[in-house]
């Protein structure tokens, strides 16, 4: 019988060292994109602190615009992301009366390379909610604030994108939002029509704050492009979609305040256009010619940077499921 | 062929025995099958001599039986004494009357026996060379024979001494029916041939597991046709059958001995943190389809029981090392011994690296919260198991286990990629008295988990859980005659769960108990009928209230001639909610926004997700050829299936969460998937033996999951592959060397899962994503010392194209490390 076949000595040897060599590789497990979109995104982050000088308390909110869309007064942007300071992080134990300053760290995670402004407020009156039109933007006691410039996330040499640290929110008791939301009711055909302020919710009575423009201070009215002058609160119209009232179709279209009946409110005796706005209930409304036919929208933007939409969430039928309670006048719309 | 040379023959089987079968009992069986063959034929030199042949491959009590009754038919009392004999020393049901036999066969013996002997004419006819040759050659038969005796004198089924609830105890019985067969104890709570279970069923041996060099369960669970497993990073994998499979895989049973394996709080298994190491493993069985007939909830596409091995079997003492690349190491240490109580106990460690990180260092908007981020596995554990029997009906048996462990988890919904680090441990008791069986156990695990990577920021969503499980069952099984055979088995189970997670909120418990009964009724020989019905009590089952479901099974099988069995059967199963989808109550960050969350609760008034289930099956060997079948095919339907729904808002009042202090986008809820799904497809495996030492295997499954109802988007259908293929072969040679490899490709998937939309983080959608199809390629070259005492091995795994198993998963690359075994 032919004895079975034995590897010489030196074979196991050969075999340890093969194992060896194939062993080498230790290297650190690489950087794998994998399908998921969070982790491709290359991102940085914006991180700073609010700072509050204020009695009131509440839980700070802080947005984030997109530079070249700014919010309201200035623009119609919308806000890209928002973070909440939570009331305990900001005043703690603070006795109540006290202006502080107070402070608190605040981030935005996640975001893009880009030019962003930081707008928020203390939500002293605890009823906003970010979702809803009716319920996303500062009320009478609020407490405004923001950052004046522009804070940039930008990228190193090495493509990276860099985060904007450091960055200081402030929040004053002078930036007290003195007056609710401009809610309004609405009445009338597409032509002419009248916002009349309501109070909706929590809110007690809402005005509109009227406003000529004098940017330069001069006492003199600006005017627009179609000389005429510029004032304060600024009306929109908004094509509605056919499903949906709540949704925007093209693009913003102004509508022209009825001043004549105003003009006595907005200027001195002197005929200086007054520095302070007037508060009003009532505003006489004029459409823009040539707009397409359809369903439209009212949006009144304060000089605080407040807005009203009618329709909104408060329609009855949308309101229900929303947890609202329904407002017949809310509901309804220009139609062309 | 003459006496010599067939004997010269089984000599050298004989001689290399020890070391040169891939599949032992395939082997075996094989020379069995042509031994009894030339036995019946009256070749009685012939047939004992292949017989032996067997045996020295696996030794098996019921050879010796088969040889003492070949010489007593042949009237050669004086060779047939010595077999019978030894038959006794196992302790044979059948003693009695064996004892009486040689009571009978001893006075017509004058002179001791000798155990071979070539007949006298063959010996006259044989030359003087010839002669000693034979004589050596007995000699050397003589030498092996005691020697795989002695090897193997504790790895066969521990005839006094149970291992496990569900092995041992119940194999005794079978063990001296007919030897070789595959035998299983998973389809039916009982030993039993394969061809007698009522479902598909794969084994994959204790050798097969060894031989392969695979170092995860997972891993090994491909060459199951039709298993999906799905590897997202080195230790977290996702297992199913037929379909079905996802993150946090919950739709099939692991035990281990019969105890629990997966985690009570997910319904997954987190198969690196288990507490038994590979070369702990006897076999695993795995039943592809439908099981909770006989293991209630969750084994609805399958069970998989690995079955260690018996305290006191195997060798005395086992060293394995382990290194390689991807900063893979390991180390384990296997005893086992004892007489009238039996132990094994062991230790063993292992690490690896992640395949792939997901995140950079020193990124600007996402930070690692683990210490140690391109870790994937560490894990410690130890374990030992006790037996005592006092003889074949009364034994105890205590075993426990812990395991130290960091690993990682893909969490579902927006979740990603979670570790967890804690302990998880067992302590488990079975007891055997006559035909009652009963066994408790309780797991226990505490670990500390949450995301390992977080936008730097974000509210962090670490977490800490603690779950206790005790468990009560008591099972009884008989045997009678009423129209036939019958085997009935009946038990009751009991379940306590408590589990404090602060992602459910509140501490939670839930009670479960269960009652079951099967009987398998051999109407005649060739058919058999098995019906079986569970009954199980689940606290939330009736719309949150206590509420039952029933799992009935039904299978006929004929078997027209020994080695095949057709099989037709019908089963329902079912999931339970498990307590994630029960109770949740968790905040998720919305990505990009750090004041918003989606609110995810559980549901406690969720139906259980259900199974209908035909399947026809076919199984068969030819055993002269080494050749052995499996096929099925199967038609399945799914509904109720149980996943998170699509955000939708909250009312105003209830927008901003305090706990969070976020504003809640909406609420994703927990729900049953109104559509139910036809999943059916079939499979195929295949054998052979072609050669001393070598074994081959392929088998392949294609499957296809379609909805019953009109659907946009339809996951279950788009990410169950439609083609598995997986090959392999082992190869033990004469010369000490060892080659082993398998192949497994699977095609190409669409994995729908939830993202946020990158425009606007607060629309979260289910989106596509495209998986390409993969292989997956392993292999090991090992070479034997000292007589099997000191192996070396290289392995290498995933040896094929870098490659993903899900659009989220690491990006699977090659390991390669040596391993060194010891067993001195």
């Amino acid at each position: 019988m032919t004895p079975p076949v034995r590897l010489s000595p030196s074979k196991p040897i050969l075999f340890v060292a093969l194992s060896a060599l194939l062993l080498t590789a230790c290297e650190a497990p690489p950087v794998f994109a994998t399908a998921d979109k969070q982790q491709n995104a290359h991102l940085a982050r914006i991180e700073g602190n609010v700072i509050v000088s204020s009695t009131a308390r509440g839980n700070v909110i802080v947005s984030l615009y997109e530079a070249a869309s700014p919010p309201p007064p200035v623009g119609t942007g919308k806000a890209i992301a928002f973070t909440v300071v939570p009331r305990e992080a900001v005043f703690a134990n603070a006795t109540m009366g006290l202006t502080g300053p107070f402070t608190a760290p605040f981030s935005f995670s996640l975001v893009e390379r880009g030019r962003y402004l930081l707008r928020g407020f203390v939500d002293a009156n605890d009823d906003f909610v970010p979702w809803y039109t009716v319920t996303a933007e500062p009320n009478a006691g609020d407490i405004g604030g923001g950052l004046a410039r522009v804070v940039e996330v930008g990228v190193d040499d090495a493509g990276t994108p860099s985060p904007a640290l450091d960055v200081p929110v402030s929040f004053s008791e002078v930036s007290k939002v003195p007056v609710d939301r401009p809610a309004f009711e609405l009445d009338g055909g597409f032509a002419l029509f009248e916002l009349s302020s309501t109070p909706v919710g929590t809110q007690k009575q809402p005005v509109f704050l009227v406003h000529l423009v004098d940017a330069n201070g001069d006492g003199v009215p600006d005017l627009g492009p179609d000389a005429k002058p510029l004032v304060w609160p600024r009306v929109q119209l908004r094509k509605v979609t056919e499903g949906d009232v709540l949704v925007d179709e093209g693009p913003s279209l102004s509508a022209t305040l009825e001043l004549t009946s105003l003009m006595p409110l907005l200027v001195d005796g002197m005929g200086r256009v007054n520095a302070t706005p007037t508060p009003v209930t009532r505003l006489a409304v004029v459409g823009p010619s040539g707009a397409a036919a359809g369903r439209y929208a009212v949006v009144v933007i304060q000089e605080t940077g407040q807005t009203w939409r009618v329709p909104n969430e408060l329609a009855p039928g949308l309101a229900e499921p929303r947890g609202f309670t329904a407002v017949t006048s809310q509901g309804v719309s220009l139609v062309r | 062929m003459t006496f010599a040379l067939r004997a010269f023959a089984a000599s050298i089987v004989v001689l290399f025995a020890a070391t040169a079968w891939a599949d032992a009992r395939v082997e075996a069986k094989k020379h069995f099958k042509i031994g009894m063959a030339l036995v019946d034929a009256g070749k009685v030199d012939e047939g004992v001599a292949e017989l032996l042949a067997a045996y020295a491959v696996k030794p098996h009590p019921n050879v010796l039986f088969n040889v003492a009754r070949a010489y007593e038919n042949a009237k050669r009392p004086a060779d047939a004494l010595p077999y019978f004999r030894r038959y006794l020393d196992a302790s044979p049901p059948d003693a009695d009357r064996v004892r009486k036999t040689i009571e009978r066969l001893e006075p017509l013996v004058p002179a001791p026996a000798v155990v071979i002997s070539p007949a006298p004419e063959v010996r006259a006819a044989a030359d003087a060379e010839t002669l000693a040759k034979l004589n050596a050659l007995t000699e050397r038969l003589e030498r092996a024979l005691e020697r795989a005796e002695a090897q193997s004198a504790s790895s066969a089924p521990a005839l006094t001494a149970p291992a496990s609830a569900e092995a041992p105890a119940t194999t005794a019985p079978d063990d001296f029916t007919v030897p070789y067969q595959e035998t299983v104890v998973s389809a039916s709570r009982r030993a039993q041939s394969t061809l007698e279970a009522p479902n598909a069923t794969t084994v994959i041996t204790g050798d097969e597991i060894r031989a392969s060099g695979l170092t995860t369960l997972p891993d090994i669970l491909r060459r199951v046709p039709g298993a999906e497993v799905m590897t997202m990073g080195p230790s977290s994998a996702n297992v199913s059958f037929r379909g079905f499979n996802q993150r946090i895989a919950n739709k099939v049973v692991v035990l281990i001995d019969g105890r629990t394996a997966s985690q009570d709080f997910l319904g997954v298994t987190l198969w690196s943190t288990l507490p038994v190491g590979l070369e702990e493993i006897d076999r695993i069985e795995v039943i592809r389809g439908p099981g909770s007939a006989l293991y209630g909830a969750n084994a609805m596409l399958g069970v998989i029981n690995i079955i260690t091995r018996a305290p006191g079997t195997g060798p005395r003492a086992e060293f394995n090392a382990v290194a390689g690349n991807g900063n893979f190491a390991g180390g384990s240490f296997v005893a086992s011994g004892g007489d009238v109580v039996r132990y094994r106990a062991s230790v063993g460690y292992q690490q690896a690296d992640k395949f792939t990180r997901d995140y950079d260092e020193n990124r600007p908007d996402v930070a690692p919260v683990v210490n140690e981020p391109n870790l994937s596995s560490r894990v410690a554990r130890a374990n030992v198991t006790a037996t005592w029997a006092l003889n074949r009906d009364f034994s105890l048996a205590l075993s426990g286990g812990i395991s130290r462990f960091y690993t990682e988890m893909y969490a579902i919904g927006l979740l990603r990629n979670f570790f967890l680090d804690g302990v998880t441990g067992y302590a488990k008791a079975d007891l055997t008295a006559g035909p009652v069986k009963l066994r408790f156990f309780w797991n226990h695990t505490d670990v500390v988990g949450g995301p390992q990577y977080e936008p730097i920021g974000q509210r962090r969503l670490g977490a800490t859980l603690a779950e206790n499980v005790f468990d009560a069952e008591a099972l009884f099984q008989k045997e009678f005659q009423l129209a036939g055979r019958h085997l009935v088995g009946a038990g009751v189970s009991m379940r306590f769960k408590r589990i404090a997670w602060n992602y459910l909120g509140d501490l939670r418990t839930e009670f479960h108990a269960g009652a079951f009964v099967q009987d398998e009724w051999r109407i005649v020989k060739p058919l058999s009928l098995v019906a079986s019905y569970r009954i199980d009590r689940h606290p939330l089952l009736d719309n949150g209230s206590p509420g039952y479901a029933q799992s009935p099974r039904v299978s006929v099988i004929y078997s027209p001639t020994e080695g095949q069995a057709l099989r037709a059967s019908f089963a329902t199963a079912f999931r339970q909610p498990t307590f994630l989808e029960s109770y949740m109550n968790f905040r998720t960050p919305v990505p990009g926004i750090n004041g918003a969350s989606v609110l995810t609760q559980g549901n406690q008034s969720l139906k259980p997700e259900r199974l209908l289930s035909f399947e026809l099956g076919y199984r068969g060997e030819l055993a002269s050829l080494g050749l052995g079948f499996d096929v099925a095919a199967y038609w399945n339907i799914v509904s109720d299936l149980i996943g998170l729904s699509a955000v939708s808002s909250l009312p105003v009042g209830s927008a901003f969460d305090p706990l969070s202090s976020s504003y809640l986008l909406g609420r994703s809820l927990f729900v049953n998937d109104p559509t139910s799904y036809t999943a059916r497809g079939g499979e195929l495996g295949v054998t052979w033996t072609p050669l001393l030492g070598l074994d081959l295997r392929v088998s392949t499954a294609i499957q296809q999951v379609v909805s019953n109802e009109a659907v946009a988007v339809c996951g279950p259908c788009t990410q169950a592959p439609a083609v598995k293929v997986n090959g392999g072969f082992i190869y033990r040679s004469p010369i000490n060397v060892d080659v082993s490899a398998d192949v497994s490709f699977v095609s190409s998937t669409i994995w729908v899962e939830r993202e946020p939309s990158t425009s606007d983080p607060t629309q979260i959608a289910n989106v596509q994503n495209p998986l390409s199809a993969y292989t997956v390629i392993n292999a090991r070259v090992a070479y034997r010392l000292l007589n099997d005492r000191l192996t070396f091995a290289v392995v290498g795994s995933q040896l094929g194209p870098n490659h993903q198993e899900h659009p989220f998963g690491n990006d699977v690359s090659r390991r390669v490390f040596a391993q060194v075994t010891v067993t001195p």
